[in-house]
């Protein structure tokens, strides 16, 4: 049991401290002054997954600057193929640290930790994932979608998609 | 009409030209931007995307001239892979600007999160002080026994030689468990080690009786056992409180318990039982599912922060001094068990039967008094004489004895120590001279063979060993040999003074932790 606890612990800080989130999105207060488009996970209807910096959207087609094997690479996808999309527009805050330390706090508390432990693992668990979530958007109309590109204006004419970093 | 037409096409145009979502908002016409930005008293940050991919962003002090072909203001320019390109003052000329961004200051997004944490905090930080204040009302004693492993003390089928605290006072311990039919004849059950303590098994075997439908086997105080039919609810039942019957009629841990006395600990109080319509009045036994209250736990904690650092020797005394051995538990001693008298219809008397005791407050413990009287009418009248405070009754019944029973004894077939076979240990608990130590956290799962496979059995579970509880660090400022000394000699006086003391721990201890139950297990005598 106590073994099966530990792991539980050590399993939920590890994914909570690897969350997707990329280091480039500005912390919330920073939004308005951030140059770059949001960060977009897109599910295709074939179940593949498109993760990189959004660049444009239009009625056809929504553009992403995505890490392919380190290198960075302009992904188009056709907005038919698009299954959902959730985008990240600050850096989440980290409350990962709190489970192990709510979980100590439990286990100094003799009888009661039967009780304390595991509300404090449900409590900051469901913070941690909300902390990690928060700033981010689910289930938008392209036009809202559109807003958090880089060029929300769309891209601008002849322009080289290669040339994007 | 017509003026109102005029606005519905304004705000048509405005939101066509104009679009938003949440705190960032785009404008491609100044117009709007100015529109939409002209009542704030702080202006955003404003981001001007050009038609050539670059993007000015402005910071708070921006201005968009009166002929509205150019802004200025102070910021930085980033071309289209946003590599920045020059910081300062800029004139913006309107027409190549494609797009407008605004976007409004997030307002305390992590207001719920560090809202939540500090609520969780400060429980936890209350509970932390209540557990470093009152050490002795957050940590357990003796090995807990579970036929589920998964269970918590809450459910704890049986607790093992809850006094045996010394070598030398080591004994066995017997505590009725379910009425199972196993699948096949395999039986586990999971010994854990909950609390600070170093517990010393020498021996776990299981007391099996094979029972046909309706058939009971209860054990009493002195370890008989007795083969049962019929079982009488209560039809009344009377404490000082008032009728208490409902709390008594089921085995559903909804457990019917008193408030010690705010002046001395030491108070007895009286329970009243009336059973009507007793069918068959012969071989009557009374059945008790009981436990104790914390009141116990406090006492044996206390005594042990009285002996503060000097608690190896004073241990070490009570190891080797019969005589301080038998006065060391004087209070509990006094505190005593529970009397059970029945009503003699002949004398009118209540006549003395027999007194249950059973030391422990987590598992529940359920004997039969086999009763002596034999002046009955058809209503059965049962008194119970209990300190205050001290005891938790779940069920009280009456039932047939049909004899005297000797159980099959079972020794573990198998062992898991913390989820893994360990034949080292398993060697042990087969070795009377052996002990198995099991500490802080360590699970120990033994496996029983029954003899049958498709009988219904009673179990029993017999444990034999003793237990060293841990000194904590917290209890050495509690030195106090005097209390000690009254504790062991003048027990009367010390539950009178430490009356006033226990009430603190008792509002707190006992409303909180037993009420905090996250649900009711109901459990009945069959497995279900």
């Amino acid at each position: 049991m106590k073994n099966r606890l530990i792991t539980l612990i050590v399993v939920i800080v590890s994914i909570s401290s690897c969350a997707t989130i990329p280091n480039y999105l500005p912390i919330a207060k920073n939004i308005g002054s951030h140059p770059f488009g949001s960060f977009t996970n897109i599910k295709t209807v074939s179940n593949d997954l498109v993760s990189g910096e959004l660049i444009s959207v239009d009625s056809s087609e929504i553009i992403i600057l995505t890490k392919v094997y380190n290198q960075l690479k302009v992904v188009k996808i056709n907005i038919k193929e698009v299954k959902n999309v959730k985008l990240f527009y600050a850096k989440g805050t980290n409350y990962g640290w709190t489970i192990p330390l709510f979980s100590l706090m439990s286990i100094t508390q003799g009888f009661f930790s039967i009780l304390t432990l595991p509300f404090n693992l449900i409590t900051t668990i469901a913070v941690t994932v909300n902390g990690n979530q928060m700033y981010s958007y689910q289930n938008m109309t392209v036009k809202q979608l559109k807003m958090f590109a880089r060029f929300p204006q769309g891209l601008p004419s002849n322009f080289d998609l290669t040339l994007i970093k | 009409m017509k003026s109102n037409l005029f606005i519905l096409a304004l705000g048509i145009l405005f939101f066509q030209s104009c679009s938003s979502f949440y705190f960032r908002a785009n404008y491609k016409q100044a117009n709007d931007l100015i529109y939409s930005t002209s009542r704030l008293q702080t202006k955003p940050f404003l981001k001007a995307h050009m038609q050539n991919g670059d993007v000015f962003i402005l910071n708070k002090n921006w201005n968009i001239d009166s002929t509205q072909t150019f802004i200025s203001g102070y910021g930085t320019q980033y071309d289209f892979n946003r590599k920045k390109i020059e910081e300062g003052s800029f004139y913006i000329v309107i027409s190549n600007v494609a797009l407008f961004e605004t976007n409004n200051e997030l307002i305390n997004p992590e207001a719920l999160n560090v809202g939540i944490l500090s609520t969780v905090a400060v429980i936890n930080v209350a509970i932390n002080l209540f557990c470093i204040a009152q050490p002795k009302a957050c940590y357990g004693s003796c090995p807990t026994f579970y036929l589920n492993e998964n269970d918590n003390f809450h459910y704890a089928d049986a607790e093992g030689f809850s006094n045996a605290i010394v070598p030398s006072m080591e004994y066995s311990d017997i505590d009725a468990l379910k009425i199972v039919k196993p699948i096949g004849n395999e039986f586990n059950i999971t010994m854990k080690n909950e609390a600070l303590e170093t517990h010393y098994v020498n021996d776990v075997k299981l007391y099996a009786f094979p029972v046909n439908e309706n058939e009971f086997v209860f054990h009493t105080p002195e370890n008989k056992f007795y083969l049962c039919q019929n079982i009488y609810n209560l039809t009344k039942a009377i404490g000082n409180e008032g009728d208490i019957t409902t709390l008594l009629t089921n085995p559903d841990i909804n457990e019917r318990f008193s408030l010690s006395d705010n002046k001395n600990l030491n108070s007895k109080e009286e329970l009243f039982f009336n059973f009507n319509n007793v069918s068959d009045i012969n071989n009557l036994g009374f059945i008790l599912n009981f436990r104790q209250t914390l009141m116990t736990t406090y006492l044996f904690y206390n005594s042990m922060g009285y002996m503060g650092n000097e608690f190896g020797d004073l241990f070490l005394k009570l190891e080797k001094d019969s005589t301080l051995k038998k006065k060391f538990d004087a209070t509990t001693q006094l505190l005593g068990g529970i009397d059970l008298y029945t009503f003699n219809e002949k004398t009118k008397n209540w006549d003395l039967e027999n007194t249950y005791n059973e030391t422990g407050p987590i598992a529940i413990n359920k004997q039969l008094i086999a009763l002596k009287q034999k002046n009955y009418t058809s209503t059965v009248k049962i008194k119970l004489v209990l300190n205050k405070g001290f005891w938790r009754i779940d069920f009280a019944g009456l039932t047939n004895i049909n004899k005297e029973v000797s159980p099959t004894i079972l020794g573990p077939t198998s062992l898991l120590k913390n989820g893994k076979p360990n034949v080292e240990t398993f060697a042990t608990i087969n070795n009377d001279n052996k002990y198995i130590i099991s500490k802080p956290g360590n699970e120990f799962k033994f496996g029983f063979k029954l003899p049958s496979v498709d009988t219904k059995y009673a179990l029993f579970l017999y444990s034999k060993g003793y237990y060293m509880e841990w000194m904590r660090k917290d209890w050495l400022k509690d030195k106090n040999l005097l209390k000690l000394r009254q504790m062991v000699y003048k027990p009367n006086r010390f539950l009178k003074r430490e009356a006033k003391n226990y009430k603190k721990y008792e509002s707190q201890m006992e409303s909180i932790f037993w009420n905090s139950k996250i649900d009711t297990k109901s459990f009945s005598l069959y497995e279900k």
